[in-house]
């Protein structure tokens, strides 16, 4: 036997200013802080985590029910519900600083002065590898989803963030948008070493008893298996259309999917929902990339990024 | 994972004896089980189910076949493996050694039974007041009085026992009592709005557990807040069990 057969292909990749041990992440709003999914997750197993999105300052989130079930997913109305920033970093960080794999903050915001602001804010703490900008999530008023929609609100912002900051700076991009493509290319003009796409689709369930919208704030975002095929050509298109590596993200439940995104040009994935069901999702899919690398003829797994294009 | 060591089925009701030693060891009464259904791709979420009852090796679980989820599990059969998470949740408290009244509306009596074994197994008195529509609802009657406890009964339609739900059972317990005592209830949110009521009136400390629907149960997704002393909490790792007095009732009250 061929001692090089024998040999573990390695799953290290560069992605966005991000070395990273494996190309799986765990998604913002599906790992908390971390410290919840302590003990059902090897973090030692993930290339890294996002944390849940942080503003300025606290928030409660959207009344109830805030959650539905759908076909192969689920739609969610959080509401952005965190601890603020400065919380975040007297609360949360510490024992994020202590997770053994690279963690990122995920920054959200209802104008540009309180992304700069939080962003501003994180700067002089210790452990965190780089940020992720939210700039589309459904379930906010004023905001979130907004600066995802316009390519020129968004290429200001990104620029704004990127004087304020050194660190990788991610963009996660909403799928909520006629053409994805003047977005990605307003988010790499604006300076962002990444793509993240994508964040959940708008959509809604109506309770047929109460004859009411079934989440309180009405419509939500759709997450899940169901978001895999949407997600997959979204990817697909950006990746031809920008030089920056674009993080995938949208129902990966298995090895397979995330197979399929990285065929698709994905640099690394994201595991969101994915964890609800099975909490050692992350860990499971980079363990599968890992037997998948190994029974194929790739060195590495940088190989098949993109091969499917 | 957990093996299906045996399955009793009653009515809409199925009782499951799960074997999962680590699940069993660590189990507190009031914690809940998150099982995969379907066997498949749908339901998406898992399931949460209270623990009823837990030993050495084994963790029970009492199923109302309602939905597509609960019908799966219901129609398990023995030898087949689960994929469940757990022990998941805070619990009621075993602190002091006041008796208890344990206050059981239909499926919520579900908890209890384990509660009140723990309970009488530290030697505490334990009154069991177990209410429901109709006959059919009163569950687990016989296994609670096996564990130690009385067994008080209240049917809505007269059936068993008083005429009236559990809450009007608790309500006649308390009238005149002189002697102090602490609640533990589950069941429909009305109940346990009505049982906090009642705790309030006669200064009495009270626990009650409560149900959102859950989409990840592990305290990370944010779905299944109530409001408890002015701010948002989780129900699967804030609670489900939480001092009826910090919980706030609103619309029930």
């Amino acid at each position: 036997m061929k001692k090089n057969k024998r040999r573990q292909p390695s799953l290290a990749v560069t992605v966005g200013g991000l070395r990273l041990r494996n190309p799986v992440l765990l998604a913002s709003g599906t790992c908390g802080y971390g410290e919840e999914l302590r003990g059902w997750l090897d973090f030692k197993a993930v290339g890294g985590i996002i944390a849940k999105s942080i503003t300025l300052r606290p928030r409660a989130g959207n009344p109830m029910p805030r959650v539905v079930e759908c076909a192969a997913g689920m739609l969610n109305a959080i509401g952005l519900a965190n601890v603020g920033v400065e919380a975040f970093c007297r609360e949360k960080l510490p024992a994020l600083r202590r997770m053994p794999c690279a963690v990122l903050a995920n920054v959200a915001g209802s104008t540009q002065t309180e992304y700069l602001r939080v962003v501003e804010r994180l700067q002089p703490e210790r452990g965190l590898a780089g940020i992720e900008l939210n700039v589309s999530c459904p379930n906010v008023q004023a905001g979130g989803m907004e600066f995802g929609r316009d390519p020129k609100t968004l290429e200001r912002l990104v620029r704004a963030v990127r004087r304020e900051t050194t660190w990788p700076l991610w963009v996660k991009l909403s799928p909520n948008v006629t053409d994805i493509l003047p977005l990605a290319q307003a988010a790499e003009q604006g300076g962002a070493d990444a793509l993240t796409l994508i964040n959940t689709l708008l959509g809604m369930r109506l309770d047929i008893f109460r004859r009411r919208p079934a989440l309180a704030y009405g419509t939500g975002g759709l997450s899940g298996p169901a978001i895999k095929p949407v997600a997959l050509a979204m990817v697909y298109k950006a990746a031809g259309a920008v030089k920056i590596p674009v993080v995938g993200c949208g129902g990966i439940e298995t090895p397979e999917d995330a197979v399929e995104f990285l065929l698709a040009g994905a640099s690394a994935v994201q595991i969101g929902t994915g964890t609800f069901r099975q909490p050692a999702a992350g860990s499971q899919v980079a363990e599968g990339l890992r037997r998948y690398a190994a029974a194929g003829r790739f060195g590495s797994l940088r190989a098949l990024i993109g091969a499917g294009r | 994972m957990a093996r299906l060591h045996r399955i009793r089925r009653f009515g809409d009701f199925a009782h499951l004896t799960l074997s999962a030693p680590a699940v069993a060891r660590g189990a507190r009464p009031g914690q809940f089980l998150e099982i995969r259904t379907g066997g498949g791709p749908a339901p998406f979420w898992r399931r949460p189910f209270s623990i009823c009852r837990a030993t050495a090796t084994q963790v029970e679980v009492l199923v109302k076949a309602v939905g597509p989820g609960s019908r799966w599990l219901a129609a398990r059969r023995v030898g087949e493996t689960l994929d469940l998470l757990g022990p998941l949740g805070r619990g009621y408290s075993l602190a002091g050694r006041e008796p208890r009244l344990l206050v059981g509306g239909g499926y919520g009596v579900a908890p209890l039974l384990f509660l009140a074994e723990r309970l009488r197994a530290r030697g505490c008195a334990v009154e069991a007041l177990v209410g429901g529509r109709c006959t059919e609802d009163l569950l687990l009657r016989n296994e609670l009085r096996r564990a130690g406890a009385r067994v008080a009964c209240a049917t809505e339609d007269g059936g068993t026992g008083m005429r009236g739900t559990a809450a009007d059972l608790l309500s006649e317990r308390l009238r005149g009592r002189g002697r102090p005592v602490r609640i533990a209830a589950c069941g429909p949110r009305g109940l346990l709005a009505a049982v906090a009521r009642l705790a309030r009136r006669y200064g009495l400390p009270a626990e009650v557990s409560l149900e959102e629907t859950l989409a990840c149960g592990l305290g990370v997704c944010n779905g299944c807040v109530v409001r408890v002393k002015g701010e948002y909490r989780r129900v699967c790792v804030d609670g489900p069990v939480f001092p009826a007095e910090d919980v706030e009732w609103h619309e029930e009250e």
